[in-house]
């Protein structure tokens, strides 16, 4: 079973694009395989894809404010259908308004998410820490 | 040019005698009698000697007898590969016997082992993707000492640990899902085809009719596979049709469909085949009646002992045809049944769901909502012709169940294989196409 490979999306009725196709080419640059869900995934839709694929990564984007009520539980559900170590990363506006990102950050890790990504993340910092993550170096 | 053409089913021996001639089939003589269960060639030979003594230019037959082709599926999560697999299963002319979500647990391989499917299909993972409980399944099917045939279709890099496994006694072919949301079922479909023809059909009672009839046999419903195909092809304002074939074992469900999903809906899922086919082994008029029966709408104000009384009688025998006023009531009651179910699911369904946007409507499977034409064939339908079947069958339509939307056809034109010829057409659609789709289409009332 391969584990570069990342199962993204945008989650709930989330249809902020650009970003999601940023990430999609970014991380195929980087020789990953790449199962792009796209715009208004549910967390369902981001388990069952990772089940089949046998993904590392599921990287969720959220941008539109909802992202806590749409990411909340999906950690549960992963466990609940036997994905117990599969990395949980999220990013985006996660949060509507000027929460400082440190008690966005605290909030999405103690849902269950291994990194939490502010919008004006650096990729390459995110690649190099999902190398770290993945156990490929 | 003669063309003789014959089809086993589960309760009746069909056959005809087409003339060819300058790419025109017509028909020469049709004849019908009850299947010889002990024995299916005794009552091909019959039929054959009714409809010609001499020796037709070309010869094709298919069967559905002795429970058709079954098959078990075993897949990994419900609405990808399984369904993939369960698609598969269908188009290659197979009948579900059971399906495992999630890889398979021991009582899972119990009743596999209970319901004797003549294949088993595993699938699971895309190429690349998920192993262990693939795996897994793969090893409790050797140790059940299954005596049908593995048909392994699923993550493409371990097919060697699965040929390992099964001791190299497993059929392995292309994955039916490579990738995330894509379905590619052609191998497996063109493989379980063959497998059937290898393994099958000698056990189903079939080798001493393909010894009289000097050709291969083809499961009745890839011959109407290949029909509704050639239609689709061939047959102008014949792009968008579906077909309900109601038989005594089975209830098979056709659509041809090339869908432009509407701005504004979201769609989910696996994306549909081109042609495709759902049976339904729980919905029939005779040989599954009992469990036809099962799938009524549950009100305890309906007296049922009326159809019940009747689905006893016809489960001792299966060729009994209805003959008074009720008897002819109930039978139309079980084809009601039988349509409904079947085509709810077939079809797809759409769910409306309230974002920060307003409403949008996230959608299921096949939408059929529009489908201009309706082909409904099938011992009954075919006798009875009764064009108000389908829409009584669907009171109160659009239909809601669940706050879901079901899309199944509105409106459509009804027409009646009444001489009950597709799925002997059927048998010559391979080799004449063009002729084949052209006749069928001619010789439907409506
Ligand atoms: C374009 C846009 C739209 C377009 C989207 C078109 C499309 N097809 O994508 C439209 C007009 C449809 C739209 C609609 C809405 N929008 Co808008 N939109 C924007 C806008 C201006 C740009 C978004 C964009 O494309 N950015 C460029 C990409 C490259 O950046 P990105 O999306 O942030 O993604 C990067 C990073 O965030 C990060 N990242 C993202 N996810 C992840 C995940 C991981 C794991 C990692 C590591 C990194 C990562 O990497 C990405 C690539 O660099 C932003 C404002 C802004 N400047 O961001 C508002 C914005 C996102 N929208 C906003 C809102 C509120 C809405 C609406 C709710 C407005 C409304 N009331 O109708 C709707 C929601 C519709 C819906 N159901 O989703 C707000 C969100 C506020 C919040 N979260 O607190 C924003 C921030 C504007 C604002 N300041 O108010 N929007």
């Amino acid at each position: 079973m391969d584990r570069k490979q990342i199962v993204l999306g945008v989650i709930g009725f989330d249809c902020h694009s650009v970003g999601n196709r940023i990430l999609d080419y970014f991380f195929t640059e980087k020789g990953y395989k790449v199962h792009n869900l796209g715009v208004m995934v549910s967390q369902e839709e981001f388990i069952d894809a990772a089940q089949e694929t046998g993904a590392g990564v599921i990287m969720v984007s959220s941008l539109y404010g909802h992202g806590e009520i749409d990411c909340e539980g999906l950690r549960d559900k992963c466990i609940e259908r036997g994905l117990d170590d599969i990395l949980l990363y999220v990013g985006g506006n996660l949060v509507v308004g000027k929460t400082p990102f440190k008690s966005v950050e605290t909030k999405f890790l103690k849902m269950g998410y291994d990194r939490v990504f502010s919008p004006d993340t650096d990729l390459e910092v995110v690649n190099n820490l999902l190398i770290e993550d993945l156990k490929l170096g | 040019m003669y063309l003789l053409s014959i089809d086993i089913g589960s309760t009746w021996t069909k056959g005809a005698l087409f003339s060819m001639e300058n790419g025109v089939m017509k028909l020469v003589s049709r004849d019908a009698i009850p299947t010889t269960q002990e024995n299916l060639s005794e009552g091909v030979f019959e039929i054959k000697s009714r409809l010609t003594s001499k020796t037709p230019d070309m010869v094709r037959f298919s069967s559905s007898a002795k429970g058709g082709l079954g098959i078990s599926v075993i897949g990994l999560v419900q609405d990808l590969s399984l369904y993939a697999g369960k698609l598969a299963a269908w188009s290659s002319g197979g009948k579900l016997i059971s399906v495992h979500a999630n890889g398979l647990t021991q009582s899972g391989m119990n009743e596999i082992l209970s319901k004797h499917p003549d294949i088993i299909l595993i699938t699971g993972g895309t190429d690349g993707g998920h192993e262990e409980k693939i795996i897994r399944a793969a090893t409790t099917v050797q140790e059940s000492r299954f005596p049908g045939t593995v048909v392994y279709a699923g993550n493409s890099h371990i097919q060697e640990i699965i040929s390992k496994i099964f001791k190299n006694r497993v059929v392995v072919t292309e994955n039916i899902m490579p990738s995330l949301g894509s379905f590619q079922g052609e191998k497996a479909s063109d493989i379980i085809r063959k497998v059937f023809l290898s393994e099958i059909v000698e056990g189903k009672g079939l080798g001493k009719v393909r010894e009289i009839l000097g050709c291969d046999p083809v499961p009745t419903p890839v011959s109407m596979m290949n029909l509704v195909d050639s239609i689709t092809r061939f047959n102008e304002n014949w792009g968008f049709f579906g077909a309900v074939d109601l038989g005594g074992a089975t209830t098979d469900v056709y659509s041809s469909s090339t869908e432009d999903y509407t701005s504004g809906i979201v769609f989910r899922g696996l994306p549909e085949p081109l042609i495709k086919r759902t049976v339904e082994g729980d919905l029939g008029m005779r040989v599954s009646s009992k469990n036809t029966i099962e799938n009524m709408d549950q009100n305890p104000e309906t007296d049922n002992t009326g159809i019940q009384n009747w689905v006893k009688q016809i489960s001792q025998d299966f060729s009994k045809i209805s003959q008074s006023k009720e008897e002819k009531y109930m039978d139309r009651e079980l084809a009601r049944i039988c349509i409904r179910n079947s085509m709810l699911r077939h079809c797809g369904e759409i769910e409306k769901v309230w974002t920060t946007e307003g409403e949008i409507s996230v959608q299921k499977g096949r939408n059929l909502k529009k489908l201009k034409k309706l082909v409904l064939t099938g011992g009954y339908l075919s006798q009875f012709s009764d064009f108000s079947i389908y829409s009584s069958s669907f009171p109160g339509l659009p239909l809601i169940v669940d706050s879901k939307e079901k899309l199944i056809p509105q409106s459509p034109d009804i027409y009646f294989d009444d001489k009950y010829l597709w799925p002997l057409i059927g048998n010559f659609a391979e080799d004449f196409p063009e002729a084949a789709a052209a006749f069928a289409v001619e010789s439907l009332s409506g």
